[in-house]
């Protein structure tokens, strides 16, 4: 009997604890699913693939290579960019986290979208780079894809903060690919260079900085909130 | 204490077979079981008090048990309330009906990571300690290795109490606001401490130069640290 009373003791909150949770418990309502919160972010997925060529200007030779290939694989990156956020928000829930194989393919398939296009680029519209301009050509686009992508990174990342990850550097990293390639697909329609060294140089390093941001902001957000 | 588990499901819209379809679809879970989960954690997401102290006695033995496992039992039960606290903050990161053992195991997950955390920090600590008081007396007032492996053997709360307040200089009342304890509590795991260090440094050793050096505020002789 004392036994039993003694653990019906032990299974009420301590008055301390319960204290603390009585004084702040208004009714909260749940965030709303990781795919409502990912169409949520499909504007930003949008400015970031028509904004880059609207405010300057369609890469040149954008009719070589027509609806499909050009918009078409651009579309398609975005979409991709924006599977990688929503993978990144459900990481980002407690007991929701990825498999290491759903991992890899999120990577595999983004590897895969960003050669797709870069080799359907070549292939249908060849630009010959001088090798003088090729360097101040990489680092041009590598600006402009992180001048687009850290805001984007900022707005999508605010999302992953409020969450609790158990693992915030694979989740901010996966946001960060989903903005890095949201950001180069709006890139590859301002971009009339298709060669392989500049695409992976200019383009892809400026993914791996978003990435790492991404990465890294979690990592200290994890850090601030402890 | 409550009439949800009577009811599962009915705040979420959906009816009680609906709600068991749900719950029963999620692998390996026990519907009954983790029906009233999830029925406490709607209720407390509400605002309901009940809902938390239902979660907390269905709960707290499971996660005793881990933390135990995990981190030893001395720590555990401060562990155990840590997590509760990481509930009432990320509550809302909880989206029912899904399972509400992996999203709590998750935080807890995340509490373990920071207490570890932590520890390693306060062991560099409290290194660094040993190593000013060694540079500060020209002789070691203690074998460092010594008082590291008699720190260790103190639990967390009486150790920290100790080295906030005889290492660092705190006062009992920073001391006490910082573990949110009173500071007749601090005082006690800073005493405490001090005589188990005292035990375990003193004994068999027959040195002096281990005997206490200040007589600090708590009225106790000394600080192995110097």
């Amino acid at each position: 009997m004392k036994k039993e009373t003694r653990l019906a003791e032990r299974r009420l909150p301590p008055p301390p604890l319960l204290g603390v949770v009585r004084d702040d418990l208004e009714p909260v309502r749940p965030y709303l699913p990781p795919l409502l919160r990912t169409l949520a972010l499909l504007p930003l997925g949008a400015v970031l693939l028509v904004g880059i060529p609207a405010l300057w200007s369609p890469r040149p030779n954008l009719p070589l290579l027509g609806g499909l290939a050009g918009w078409g694989l651009s579309v398609l990156q975005t979409l991709v960019g924006l599977v990688a956020v929503g993978l990144a928000l459900r990481e980002a829930v407690p007991g929701r986290e990825l498999s290491r194989r759903a991992l890899g393919a999120l990577v595999l398939v983004a590897v895969l979208v960003f050669l797709a296009l870069t080799l359907t680029s070549e292939w249908l519209a060849p630009v010959a780079l001088r090798r003088r301009v090729w360097a101040a050509e990489a680092l041009g686009c590598f600006r402009m894809a992180a001048t687009w992508g850290v805001p984007a990174l900022l707005v999508a990342g605010s999302l992953i903060v409020r969450a609790a990850a158990t693992r915030p550097v694979v989740a901010g990293a996966a946001i960060g690919l989903g903005v890095g390639l949201s950001a180069d697909a709006g890139m590859r329609l301002f971009c009339g260079v298709s060669t392989i060294s500049h695409v992976v140089v200019g383009h892809g390093a400026a993914i791996l900085l978003l990435v790492a941001l991404g990465a890294l902001a979690a990592a200290v957000a994890d850090r601030l909130r402890s | 204490m409550t009439t949800r588990r009577e009811k599962p499901g009915g705040d979420l819209g959906l009816t009680p077979l609906a709600f068991e379809v749900r719950i029963s679809s999620v692998r390996g879970v026990s519907t009954e079981d983790e029906a009233r989960l999830v029925s406490s954690m709607v209720a407390y997401q509400a605002g309901e008090i009940e809902g938390f102290a239902n979660l907390y006695a269905d709960l707290v033995d499971e996660l005793g048990r881990y933390f135990a496992a995990a981190a030893g039992r001395d720590t555990a039960e401060d562990l155990v309330q840590d997590t509760f606290l990481e509930i009432h903050r990320s509550r809302r990161t909880y989206r029912p009906p899904w399972p509400v053992r992996p999203w709590v195991f998750g935080l807890a997950r995340n509490v373990l990571r920071r207490y570890r955390r932590a520890s390693w920090r306060r062991r560099q600590r409290e290194n660094e300690a040993v190593r000013v008081a060694e540079a500060r007396h020209g002789r070691p007032v203690v074998d460092a290795g010594d008082l590291r492996e008699a720190l260790r053997t103190l639990p967390p709360t009486r150790r920290e109490a100790w080295v906030l307040h005889h290492h660092h200089g705190w006062s009992f009342q920073e001391i006490a606001a910082r573990l949110s304890i009173g500071v007749d509590a601090a005082k006690l795991r800073s005493s405490r401490a001090m005589r188990a260090l005292r035990r375990l440094l003193g004994s068999g050793a027959g040195n002096d130069h281990m005997a206490p050096r200040v007589r600090d505020r708590n009225g106790e002789e000394g600080d192995p640290l110097g």
